[in-house]
């Protein structure tokens, strides 16, 4: 079982913070800069021929013998869009990387859609996953859970910039975005993400790494499999060779944090060894944080 | 300078390294493993030049350690004695007797014996000796570190004709070297059946290394001369002998001058010894034998020679007429015997004196022997300094005292305890060492009668009385020839006689010439003896001498330190 009782009582307290604000389609439970017809008060303004009566003030009136008009906060909904790898190398680990992406998914679902936002779950790898294009609307929890629970990784490696033009393509009206990747798309990602930035989507980079990427258990003479295209590299794996592979990695996601800071967007490694609550907590404060 | 193994047999186990050869590379079959991505090996690949020099180096580090620790293991495993002995003394005897000069290992036994020697003396870093075997052994040089002194003076030295001795003397020979405390001995020799005893030399590791593979052999092996003083010829017999299995056609050459006999021919049967009858011939004489080579593989038994020496001693005999004592005159021709009876004057200036009774007065200036006979009243010869012998004295050589009669005795009961004989409770013989100037001569008491009836008939008699001859004129007894290493000679050469067969005069005696023959049936006879390594208590003595000498502990520490770091190396995945 993914998902549990147990999973989603831990997240009712956390929500989604964005840095800055989105239209929303509908009306929701966020406030905006907007006026809108709420029941909390924003501000008066003078009353004009042609404003709502309804929203004239009439103790007001009689107070100061001059009309004014109650402005509310409008509030509206967030579209939260979750991108999951379903690329071969998420199926790499103990736990897979995949599972903890799809708890990852399905928590950050649950917790827009607590808040009355729109949560989006794409699956991608190649491309953008057809049957997930669509997303998901508050109350329709159970089906993604379900979406999730059936996911598998496919066979594909990830095409990222095709995935991004697709999802930029279906959806035109700007929000916040999870990726949920192990980001071994090389220079597609930066295409890609480049793209998001200047749609002015709120990008959040989860990147999953495994353990045993990080700290590979290999020594010897080993023949490396890529399980997503199959090429083949056959190396002797001493000691030198492990503290270049730290460095590389290191310098790679160096690079994708700064990448990623350039255009404003936010990143968090989560590795699939460490408790899934303090990954959701470690990327949630931060999202307070730098909000 | 390759070092010298203990255990050379291990080298055998360098084959483990093919093993580890293929263990490795089956070993080394590159492991799959499933990588989530191949993008960042790939830039690990680019920076770590895997085709560089110390890459490659640093991928065959397990492979070459493990070689690297097969290969010391092994080398500790034999033993090697990288210092070569240093602090240690090695002894080399080679035999230089007459056998030695055979060819059935070319070029020649003493060639083959002397380049084993030069192999032994280069692979030594210790002291080296060398000593050489005829009929005795003679120190050529004494221990020293200097290898190329040792190897000169070996170059320097010839084979001769000596004869060596028995096995149990050269044993004794060779135990009388424990005071030089080598610790290896080598005897290089041929026939030399030494039988070693199991406590022989227990610190010193005792080789017998032998030359020789055939045994074939013609050989005069001796000659039974009689001389005509009168004729100024010799006759007898020469004693050849065949050692071959098979029957040999021999040619005895004959050179003498005025004589014209004609080459010998005889046929010698396998493994015989005969008597070849000599016409009469007046010396010098030289025989030589004419065998065909495949049944004579050593020549230097081949020569036999025959001359006057002209030498003429002088004995004065004071014995009364009729004496026994007189026949000395027919029996040896080479000497001249004096009656003082005839001549008083001839005590002074004769080699030694003979008496019957106590001799002249001159008898007290040279070597003299004195017969008492029994019951007179003279008193016994007085006591003086006693020759103790190691080994039988000469006048007891070959004579039976038993055939003795009682009354022809005269015990010396006066001289009790310093007898050379004792019998009847008395003693038979005394001898007297005299002194004048750096010369000693012995003056011997005999204690019956010569001239008793009851020595007729009997040999015990003339063999004491040639004996006697002998023994009183030492070194100027004449002989028609000398055997190779005869004692009287080493006077004559002033302590280095010749050691090879022929014609040799001596320093100081222009008009002598003397005919030296190898008279030893033993060297005739080829056969090579079995080689003797060193026996167990030698061996052990050695071993914990090498190994105390042997830095195999060290070696053996390389490879483990090999080992450790191939572990070290793994454990921290290198």
């Amino acid at each position: 079982m993914l998902f549990d009782l147990k999973f989603f009582k831990n997240l009712k307290l956390l929500h989604i913070i964005t840095k800055k604000h989105f239209r929303g389609e509908k009306i929701g439970h966020r406030k905006s800069p907007q006026r809108g017809a709420s029941i909390e008060f924003a501000e008066y303004k003078d009353y004009t021929p042609g404003d709502d009566l309804r929203f004239i003030d009439w103790n007001l009136y009689g107070r100061l013998e001059t009309l004014y008009i109650k402005k509310f906060h409008n509030e509206e909904e967030l579209t939260v869009s979750v991108l999951l790898d379903t690329s071969d190398s998420m199926n790499f680990g103990k736990p897979a990387k995949f599972d903890h992406a799809r708890k990852l998914a399905a928590a950050i679902s649950y917790i827009a859609m607590q808040h009355q936002d729109t949560a989006r779950v794409y699956s991608f790898a190649r491309g953008l996953d057809a049957a997930t294009e669509n997303g998901f609307r508050p109350g329709h929890i159970h089906r993604i859970m379900g979406f999730l629970e059936n996911r598998v990784s496919k066979g594909q490696s990830t095409n990222f910039e095709e995935t991004v033009t697709h999802f930029i393509l279906k959806n035109r009206r700007p929000g916040v975005v999870f990726i949920l990747t192990d980001a071994m798309f090389g220079t597609d990602l930066a295409v890609g993400l480049k793209k998001l930035f200047h749609r002015r989507f709120e990008v959040n980079l989860v990147h999953i790494l495994a353990p045993e990427e990080i700290t590979p258990d290999l020594a010897g003479l080993v023949e490396l499999s890529d399980i997503e295209d199959s090429s083949k590299v056959t190396l002797q794996i001493n000691k030198q060779a492990l503290t270049i592979y730290e460095e590389v990695l290191k310098e790679t996601i160096d690079e994708l944090r700064k990448t990623l800071i350039g255009m404003r967007m936010r990143y968090q490694q989560s590795i699939t060894s460490t408790p899934f609550e303090s990954t959701m907590l470690d990327l949630f404060s931060n999202m307070h944080h730098r909000s | 300078m390759m070092p010298d193994f203990l255990n050379p047999g291990f080298f055998w186990a360098l084959g483990l390294l093919l093993p580890v050869f293929v263990l490795y590379f089956i070993k080394s079959r590159p492991r799959h493993a499933a990588v989530s991505s191949n993008i960042i090996w790939r830039i690990v690949i680019s920076r770590l030049k895997p085709n560089s020099f110390f890459q490659r180096f640093q991928n065959s580090l397990f492979l070459i350690l493990q070689l690297l620790a097969v290969t010391w293991a092994v080398f500790a495993m034999t033993r090697p004695l990288l210092n070569g002995g240093v602090g240690l003394t090695r002894l080399i005897i080679i035999d230089a007797s007459a056998s030695m000069q055979a060819v059935d290992v070319l070029p020649s036994r003493w060639e083959a014996a002397r380049a084993r020697a030069r192999d032994l003396i280069k692979t030594w870093n210790g002291r080296t000796g060398l000593l050489v075997l005829t009929d005795r052994l003679r120190s050529v040089v004494s221990p020293v570190e200097d290898g190329n002194l040792v190897r000169g003076a070996l170059d320097r030295l010839s084979p001769t004709h000596a004869a060596t001795p028995s096995p149990e003397r050269v044993l004794r020979m060779i135990r009388d070297l424990e005071g030089l405390g080598a610790d290896e001995l080598f005897l290089l020799t041929d026939t030399i059946d030494l039988k070693i005893p199991p406590d022989f030399l227990p610190q010193t590791a005792m080789s017998v290394e032998i030359f020789g593979t055939k045994s074939g052999n013609v050989a005069i092996v001796g000659a039974e001369t009689i001389w005509n003083p009168a004729a100024g010829s010799i006759g007898g017999n020469l004693f050849v002998r065949n050692t071959n299995a098979e029957t040999v056609e021999v040619e005895i050459r004959i050179a003498c001058s005025g004589t014209s006999a004609l080459p010998l021919k005889i046929k010698l049967a396998g493994d015989t010894r005969i008597a070849v009858p000599l016409p009469p011939l007046i010396p010098p004489a030289t025989f030589t034998l004419s065998v065909p080579d495949a049944s004579n593989i050593s020549k230097a038994d081949d020569c036999w020679y025959l001359s006057d020496p002209g030498l003429r001693p002088r004995v004065a005999i004071d014995a009364p007429a009729g004496s026994i004592l007189y026949r000395l005159r027919r029996a040896l021709p080479l000497v001249e015997f004096l009656s003082l009876t005839d001549n008083p004057d001839a005590a002074s200036d004769s080699a030694a004196v003979i008496s019957i009774g106590p001799g002249p007065a001159e008898a007290r200036d040279r070597p003299s022997a004195a017969f008492f006979p029994g019951n007179s009243g003279d008193p016994g010869v007085a006591p003086g300094e006693i020759i103790s012998w190691e080994e039988e004295h000469p006048l007891l050589a070959f004579t039976n005292w038993d055939v003795i009669p009682g009354e022809a005795l005269r015990p010396f009961s006066d001289i009790s305890g310093l007898s050379l004989v004792d019998a009847v409770g008395g003693t038979l013989v005394s001898e007297m060492l005299d002194t004048r100037g750096d010369r000693h001569f012995p003056h011997v008491s005999i204690a019956f009668d010569p001239d008793h009836p009851a020595f007729r008939g009997e040999m015990f008699l003339p063999v004491l009385l040639f004996n006697l001859v002998e023994y009183l004129l030492q070194n100027d007894f004449p002989r028609l020839w000398y055997p190779v290493g005869h004692p009287g000679m080493a006077a004559l050469w002033h302590g280095r006689p010749p050691e090879t067969a022929g014609f040799h005069s001596p320093p100081g005696k222009p008009g002598s010439r003397l005919a030296i023959n190898l008279q030893a049936p033993s060297e005739a006879i080829l056969t090579p003896a079995p080689a003797k390594p060193p026996n167990l208590a030698q061996k052990v003595g050695r071993r914990v001498k090498d190994q105390a000498g042997s830095p195999w502990q060290a070696i053996l520490s390389i490879a483990f330190v090999c080992v450790l770091f191939e572990w070290y190396l793994y454990l921290r995945r290198y």
